[in-house]
C-alpha cells in the first residue's frame, strides 16, 4: 500500500490558518452587511479585514516558511513547469503553495487590499455613509472610490471562485484534500519536507500589535 | 358619472402629452435632477466631514445645511412624468415614483421636514442638536432611495 508510506506533515501554522478562515467569514459578513444596509457593521468588518491583511503581509515577510512570499512567489518559468505537470498523474504533492497557487494567493491578497483601500475612501450616493478616510477626498472622488469598491469586489469574487475550483480540482482529480490541510495545518506527504521552519508565537503577537495599530489609526480617520 | 369619465380621459390625455412633450427634454430633466442630488450628497458629506473633526467648522455646516433645506423644497419639481425609466435615458429613478405617487410624495415630505429641522439646528450652531438631526435627515434620504431608486 502506497498510501501507508505517506506521512502527516505540519505545513500551516495557526496564524496563517486563522487569517485564512477569518477572511472567509469576513468576506461573507462584509457582503451581507452591505446587502442589508448595516454600514456600521460593514465598517467593523472592513476594519477586521484590514487588520488581517496587515498581519498577513507582516507574516508573509517574517512568518514561517510556508507563509513567506519568498518561499511561494515563483517566476514564470517555475509556474510554466508546474502547469505542465498539473494534469500528469502520480505527481508528488508539494509542501505549501505550489508555483501556480502562490500567484492565486498574491492575486487574492492584492484584490483584498484594493477592496479595503477603496472602501476607506468610499462615499455613498447621498453622502451619509462613508469610509473612515473619506474626508480626505471630494464627494465625486469618494463616489468613484465606491464604484471601484464594487468593481474590485467582483474581481475578488472571480478570484475566490477560481480558488475554490482549484481546491475542488485537487480533491477530485488529484485526491488531495487541501481543505482539511488548511483546517488542521497538516497534510499527507510522501516524505518529510526539508527546510520548513515556523516562526515563534511572540512574532505573531508583534504582527497582531502592528495590525491593531494600523486599524486604530485608520479608525481615527488617519490622525495619530 | 359622465363628468367623471371625461375628467379621467382628460387626466390621461394630459399625462400622455406630458410624457410625449417631455420626450427629448427628459434627458435634460434627469441630468439636472442628478446634479441636484449630487450637490445634496456633497453638502451632506461636508457636514459629516466637519462632524468628524475635533473642532468642526460651524459656518461650513450651516451653509451646507441651508443648501440641503432649500433643495428639499425644490426637489418636488424634479420628477415630472416622463422622466422615469420609460424615457429611455439612463436614470436610477424607479417607475414606482409615479405609480405610487402618494407614497413618493410622503417620502419627499418627510425629507423636507427633517431637512428644515437640520437647517434650524445648524443655524443655532449647537453641535448637540446638529448631530442627531444629521442622522434623522439621512434616514429620510434612505427612505426614498430604498424604495424609489434603483440600487446601484
Amino acid at each position: 500500500m502506497k498510501a501507508d508510506a505517506k506521512i502527516r506533515v505540519r505545513l500551516w501554522d495557526a496564524p496563517t490558518r486563522l487569517v485564512h478562515w477569518s477572511l472567509v467569514v469576513l468576506v461573507g459578513v462584509s457582503w451581507w452587511t452591505h446587502e442589508i444596509g448595516r454600514m456600521d457593521w460593514h465598517r467593523w468588518s472592513g476594519y477586521a479585514v484590514l487588520g488581517l491583511l496587515v498581519f498577513r503581509l507582516f507574516w508573509g515577510v517574517f512568518g514561517g516558511t510556508t507563509a513567506r512570499f519568498s518561499s511561494f512567489v515563483k517566476g514564470p518559468r517555475a509556474v510554466a513547469a508546474y502547469v505542465r505537470t498539473l494534469f500528469a498523474p502520480g505527481q508528488a504533492a508539494l509542501p505549501g503553495h505550489n508555483p501556480l497557487g502562490g500567484w492565486a494567493i498574491v492575486a487574492m491578497l492584492a484584490a483584498l487590499i484594493c477592496q479595503v483601500t477603496f472602501g476607506l475612501f468610499a462615499v455613498d450616493v447621498d453622502g451619509i455613509e462613508s469610509g473612515p478616510l473619506s474626508q480626505y477626498v471630494s464627494f465625486d472622488l469618494g463616489r468613484s472610490f465606491a464604484e471601484w469598491h464594487e468593481l474590485s469586489f467582483n474581481v475578488l469574487l472571480a478570484l475566490i471562485a477560481l480558488h475554490v475550483l482549484a481546491v475542488v480540482f485537487y480533491l477530485v482529480a488529484k485526491r488531495e484534500n487541501l481543505v482539511s490541510a488548511m483546517v488542521t495545518g497538516r497534510r499527507l506527504l510522501d516524505s518529510e519536507p526539508k527546510d520548513i521552519r515556523f516562526a515563534p508565537p511572540g512574532l505573531a503577537l508583534l504582527g497582531a500589535a502592528l495590525a491593531a495599530a494600523v486599524v486604530w489609526i485608520v479608525m481615527k480617520g488617519g490622525r495619530l | 358619472m359622465k363628468a367623471g369619465w371625461v375628467g379621467a380621459a382628460a387626466a390621461l390625455a394630459v399625462t400622455l402629452t406630458a410624457g410625449v412633450a417631455l420626450g427629448q427634454g427628459a434627458a435634460d430633466v434627469i441630468k439636472a435632477r442628478q446634479q441636484g442630488y449630487k450637490a445634496q450628497g456633497a453638502a451632506f458629506k461636508t457636514i459629516n466631514d466637519e462632524l468628524k473633526k475635533k473642532d468642526p467648522n460651524i459656518g461650513a455646516i450651516r451653509s451646507s445645511a441651508k443648501a440641503i433645506a432649500e433643495t428639499a423644497t425644490t426637489q418636488y419639481r424634479w420628477f415630472p412624468r416622463g422622466s422615469g425609466p420609460e424615457s429611455g435615458a439612463k436614470t436610477a429613478a424607479k417607475a414606482e415614483i409615479w405609480t405610487d405617487a402618494a407614497g413618493f410624495a410622503a417620502a419627499q415630505k418627510a425629507f423636507q421636514a427633517e431637512a428644515q429641522k437640520l437647517g434650524q439646528a445648524a443655524a443655532s450652531g449647537d453641535l448637540k442638536a446638529i448631530r442627531p438631526q444629521v442622522g434623522a435627515t439621512g434616514k429620510t434620504c434612505a427612505g426614498c432611495h430604498n424604495k424609489y431608486r434603483v440600487k446601484t
